[in-house]
């Protein structure tokens, strides 16, 4: 309300006239709008503009997997980047990776202690968060062993390196 | 009497947890470079001139030690023939996931006299306490040359998958080097761009396995799902049928029978395993985990067995995965003769199978060192690999 006088202030008016105030102060400035012509005018200058942006197009409904998707595509797609851009990424992809490892970590610390039937083995075998991963996107794959394979590619000398976790 | 039980229960609890933060304090930070020893095999014609592990971290977790190993070894070759691959076996503990690992570098050039760098970024577990001496035991398992020879002891069935990863590589280097010829820098640079949108759009899962005694995702009811078959007809082996059972998106390692239509052994098969959710996206998963002694006589049918369940999700959380079925396909084969067969490019193209699988491991590196430094460098990088020539 507007200090030192008796007039909803035009941020009440504008959210009264898309009936977006608590419910109590809805009553109360429909009470005022009621009897005072003057803020009546403003009510219905602000349902009108309302009314005019609704008859505008729509805002169009973004699929944002779809979005992320293209991203990923252009962004292969684009020309080669500067070593100093690619460091950035690599530092950024690193960065990420190494938060979303951080949550992985938390979230797999058991919740309690061991049970009596759990054995030493599971208790450590649950610490292991997990294979080290050098950007989000890397590849984590199934082996013919049993294990898990994780392809890292290094910038420095251009080379791959594939790390094989054995199954116990 | 009740409440003052209560309090003496928390006070011992207290003092478990105090005397817990203690004995785990009191685990002292080991220094990288004294936890660290690499071993070279008298079969491997390698000698160690640097190493550098000083970036590694190591955490004690509850009963466990957590090591991120981040190096580098630094190798000379003393033999004759150019080193192609080196695999390392890194040794933290025998019985557990993590405790055991190998670290393949593919497509290096170190002629004889050469010096070569090996990076390990990798993570690995044992229990506590912490023994003296060294943590992590790193030595050469295999080394593969340029006639395809190996040396090493091969306790980890190396020198397969590094000839695996050679023909893959030779049948890539091939297909990018013809598309040079065929149309200079331009070309090439498209055939790249191709390899890098393929890379991108490919849909990647998060996989791990499914360890006992964990409350995993194994909710819902088992279900046994049958497999589908993409075949190759130049393959050695032929699929015929196969299924895994699937709780929620845990699944069990499959059960594959195949068969030798080659008229020749077979030592050892890799079968590739891709799930397809409602929409009928397929996700790569990588093998299907086999016994370890796989070999098939000419002619004969075998049903693989392994055990292993692994927890199936997509790597992106915004995403749900239902798995309604599963599909298979050769990856490679290795003969009686220790020759390798892996699928040709075509047959990739032609099945639609190059869209769903990841690249190979060179085509993966020739683009990225595309995307860092152009077209030039892989140009470069393909004639010294291939030892073409020509202009």
């Amino acid at each position: 309300m507007r200090r030192g006088g008796r007039h909803p202030d035009e941020h009440d008016l504008s959210l009264f006239s898309g009936g977006d105030l608590p419910f109590v102060r809805q009553h109360l400035v429909a009470r005022h709008v009621a009897k005072c012509p003057g803020c009546a005018a403003t009510v219905a200058a602000h349902a009108s503009a309302r009314a005019e942006l609704r008859a505008l197009n729509p805002v169009p409904e973004v699929d944002f997997q779809a979005l992320a998707h293209r991203i990923r595509v252009e962004a292969a797609q684009t020309a080669p980047a500067t070593p100093g851009h690619r460091g950035r990424l690599l530092a950024a992809g690193a960065g990420a990776g190494a938060a979303a490892a951080a949550v992985a970590v938390v979230m797999m610390l058991p919740a309690g202690g061991p049970t009596p039937t759990e054995g030493p083995r599971a208790t450590t075998e649950s610490a292991w968060p997990g294979p080290r991963l050098l950007h989000e996107s890397a590849d984590v794959e199934v082996t013919a062993d049993g294990g898990l394979s994780v392809r890292s590619f290094h910038p420095g000398s251009g080379g791959m390196t594939i790390t094989d976790y054995y199954a116990p | 009497m009740k409440a003052h039980c209560n309090i003496r229960t928390l006070l011992l609890l207290a003092g478990a947890l105090c005397l817990g933060s203690a004995v785990s304090l009191a685990q002292p930070s080991p220094e990288a470079g004294e936890r660290v020893s690499v071993v070279i095999p008298s079969s491997v014609p390698l000698s160690v001139a640097a190493i550098d592990f000083n970036d590694s971290e190591f955490e004690p977790r509850g009963g466990a030690l957590v090591m991120e190993l981040s190096g580098s070894i630094r190798f000379r070759h003393e033999g004759g023939d150019t080193v192609r691959a080196l695999t390392l076996a890194v040794h933290a503990h025998e019985d557990l996931m993590g405790g055991r690992a190998a670290v393949s570098i593919p497509s290096l050039h170190a002629p004889r006299g050469q010096e070569f760098q090996a990076h390990l970024n990798l993570r690995m577990l044992r229990p506590l306490p912490i023994p003296p001496g060294p943590l992590v035991r790193i030595s050469p398992d295999a080394v593969l040359f340029d006639s395809l020879a190996s040396a090493g002891p091969d306790t980890l069935d190396s020198v397969r998958k590094m000839r695996v990863r050679e023909m893959e590589a030779r049948r890539d280097r091939d297909y990018f080097l013809a598309r040079w010829r065929t149309g200079g820098r331009t070309e090439l640079a498209s055939a790249m761009q191709a390899s890098l949108r393929r890379q991108a759009a490919r849909p990647r899962l998060d996989i791990r396995p499914a360890f006992a005694g964990r409350a995993t995702a194994a909710s819902g009811a088992q279900r046994e799902v049958q497999f589908a078959f993409v075949q190759d007809e130049s393959a050695p082996v032929i699929l015929e049928h196969g299924s895994a059972l699937v709780t929620g998106t845990v699944s069990d390692a499959p059960r594959i029978v195949l068969r030798n239509r080659s008229g020749r052994d077979i030592r050892r098969i890799d079968v590739g395993w891709l799930v397809h959710d409602r929409s009928g996206q397929a996700y790569s998963i990588g093998s299907a985990p086999m016994d370890s002694e796989p070999g098939l006589q000419a002619g004969e049918s075998a049903e693989t067995r392994a055990g292993g369940r692994f927890t199936i999700r997509p790597a992106h959380a915004s995403r749900s995965l239902v798995i309604e079925s599963m599909s298979a396909y050769v990856r490679s084969v290795q003969m009686g003769d220790d020759s390798v067969w892996v699928p040709s490019r075509a047959a990739l193209e032609a099945s639609g199978l190059i869209d769903s699988v990841p690249v190979s491991v060179e085509e993966q590196r020739l683009s990225e060192m595309y995307r860092q430094r152009g077209p030039a460098a892989v140009v470069e990088e393909l004639r010294k690999l291939t030892g073409d020539g020509r202009d």
